[in-house]
């Protein structure tokens, strides 16, 4: 046995003293029933609400209201959106973004890279430059940035490799920037053009555990003295708050006490979706920030925790995200988050395990389900679908990192 | 008649069906109910909040049992909702007001006479982390899950894992006292 092995050991041990002697608690199945109760009515007042805001958009749309011109007077579940459905085993129309399986990237056009990751593919991103960029897991176990060489014959080599935090990969409005969080904390932006990255200012006042959110901007590099307007801002959600920090050298913490954490940031700047509140049976409520006023929305609330805006800010995709798997796709109004303009239905067998969008009206989603197969669907904002986009299978699909 | 006889066949076959429901959840609540407790300790960190952890996710299990039972994964399914259940506790408003209180809700300490001083660093540490690693470590190396296992738990990478596991037993080196490091001494001989 390591030394590594050896103190693992130890620490589970000493965790297991410390539970010796602990009262063992009275909880009874009644107790158990009661909370159950208490959380099915939650959750079914929450459909309703869910249902009545979804036929309220989609009938006066009329995108299947001819079909139910009947006489039927009594409530009706919400229809599904137009579906183009194709046999999920085809892989019909290749996905316009690139994307990982099994460790190798697949760029759009059919190119393929093999960076020879051991540790995998976790996130990627692509640059106008060529350069593809991979987090991945190192060696040591850490997490670890590598940048790969896209450019034509050069068959993924590797060009840089850079310590990362537990984190995210983002990218900025315009797909030039891609940023991440080093191993101590330090913001750094690849931009396009630019060999090295870019250092922002470090959040200086610790704000717990860190998850990028949003890079907003074109130009990281440029001279933190130049005019309003210029350079980047990146949006990092903490611990029961949202920070910032600006390639104009400072960093700060977003001014929005209402809200808890920060679902994500509109591509030109100008509004975010902060997170509010959470209850005990998963409903969240959120509010619209005004970041160029400074103002707050009206308070939403609904069973949608992750919000994503489309590259131009158009549209918004939205779906239940909470360790279980994920939930329907939503589409929601950017202006007013808490109306549903549409909504896809998550395949039966499979959860949503994360979205990209392709362009400003088609979303990807990556689906996983209990055994383990993945596919990729891609679905309009209209809520209609192509099954199987990527074709189902143990692949643990990655899509590139969007906007 | 023969409509109101059907209904209540109807409901007395549901009734059978929740009895039988009940009567095997109880017996899995028997069964695992100190375990579940250790675990929810360890993951709030306090006797209270593990209480109010691991009733709302049995309740969601409860909810859940018929389609989770014949997965035969109940206690894997239960942990994830745990976690979720730790980890959503700091959004809420009234755990914010809580922890802005002074006096902290503790356990009377427990006592351990064989406690070298590791067990306390030990402890200190794992207090001190983000629920999210928190959670790494506990079903790490207390429930000695392996890293797929935690990174499917979790909903996280298995390079996660690591880099998190990693990074504790890193800061518990740093935190312990040089006479306890296991291989201390070894490099004298």
């Amino acid at each position: 046995m390591n030394q590594h092995d050896d103190l693992a050991t130890r620490v589970g041990d000493a965790l297991a003293r410390r539970t010796d002697g602990l009262a063992p608690t009275t909880l009874t199945l009644d107790d158990v029933k009661g909370a159950a109760r208490g959380i099915r009515r939650r959750r079914r007042a929450a459909l309703a609400a869910g249902v009545a805001a979804a036929v309220a958009v989609l009938v006066p749309i009329g995108v299947v209201a001819a079909d139910l011109g009947d006489d039927r007077t009594g409530p009706q579940p919400a229809p599904p959106g137009p579906t183009r459905a194709v046999d999920p085993n085809v892989g019909d129309g290749s996905p316009g973004l690139a994307y990982a399986a099994d460790g190798v990237i697949h760029l759009p056009g059919g190119r393929e890279l093999d960076p020879g990751l051991p540790g995998g593919i976790n996130q990627l991103a692509t640059l106008p430059d060529d350069r593809v960029v991979v987090a991945t897991t190192g060696a040591d176990g850490n997490q670890q940035v590598v940048v790969v060489d896209g450019a034509d014959g050069a068959d993924g080599a590797k060009q840089a490799t850079y310590p990362m935090y537990d984190g995210a990969l983002v990218m900025n409005g315009t797909g030039t920037s891609v940023a991440w969080l080093e191993r101590d904390g330090t913001p750094l932006v690849l931009q396009s053009g630019l060999e090295q990255p870019v250092e922002l200012a470090a959040f200086d006042d610790d704000p717990g555990y860190l998850q990028l959110v949003a890079l907003v901007g074109d130009d990281c590099s440029a001279d933190p003295e130049t005019v309003e307007g210029t350079g980047c801002t990146l949006y990092a959600a903490g611990e029961g708050r949202a920070v910032v920090s600006s390639s104009h050298g400072f960093t700060d913490v977003l001014d929005d006490p209402a809200a808890i954490g920060l679902a994500d940031v509109s591509p030109a700047g100008d509004q975010a979706i902060s997170l509010l509140s959470m209850t005990d049976d998963y409903e969240f409520c959120h509010h619209v920030l005004d970041l160029v006023g400074g103002t707050a929305g009206t308070a939403f609330c609904g069973g949608l925790s992750s919000y994503h805006y489309s590259p131009s800010g158009a549209h918004v995709a939205a779906y239940f995200a909470e360790g279980l798997g994920g939930g329907d796709v939503s589409f929601v109004d950017p202006g007013s988050p808490g109306r549903v303009l549409a909504t896809w239905r998550t395949p039966a067998g499979f959860a949503t395990n994360g979205v990209a969008w392709e362009d400003d009206e088609h979303l990807l989603v990556v689906l996983i389900d209990d055994a383990g197969r993945s596919r990729v669907d891609r679905v309009a904002v209209d809520g209609s679908s192509e099954a199987g986009v990527l074709p189902e299978g143990r692949h643990s699909y990655v899509v590139e990192t969007r906007p | 008649m023969q409509a109101t006889a059907g209904a209540s066949a109807h409901t007395g076959a549901m009734r059978v069906g929740e009895a039988a429901k009940d009567a095997d959840f109880t017996a899995y609540l028997e069964a695992r109910r100190a375990s579940l407790m250790r675990t929810a300790y360890l993951l709030t960190g306090d006797h209270h909040t593990a209480e109010d952890v691991l009733q709302a996710s049995l309740a969601k299990l409860y909810l859940s049992w018929d389609k989770v039972r014949d997965r035969g994964s109940v206690d894997g399914y239960l942990r994830r909702i745990m976690v979720n259940e730790n980890n959503s506790l700091w959004r809420r408003g009234w755990k914010r007001r809580e922890h802005a209180a002074d006096i902290v809700p503790e356990p009377p300490p427990v006592l351990d006479s064989y406690d070298d001083g590791l067990s306390r660093a030990v402890w200190e540490l794992v207090q001190s982390l983000p629920r999210k690693a928190r959670a790494v470590v506990v079903l790490r190396y207390y429930e000695q899950l392996t890293e797929a296992e935690v990174a499917d738990t979790l909903g996280i990478s298995v390079g996660t894992v690591k880099s998190q596991c990693h990074r504790a037993l890193a800061a518990l080196r740093d935190r312990t006292p040089d006479h306890l490091h296991p291989r201390h001494g070894e490099e004298q001989r």
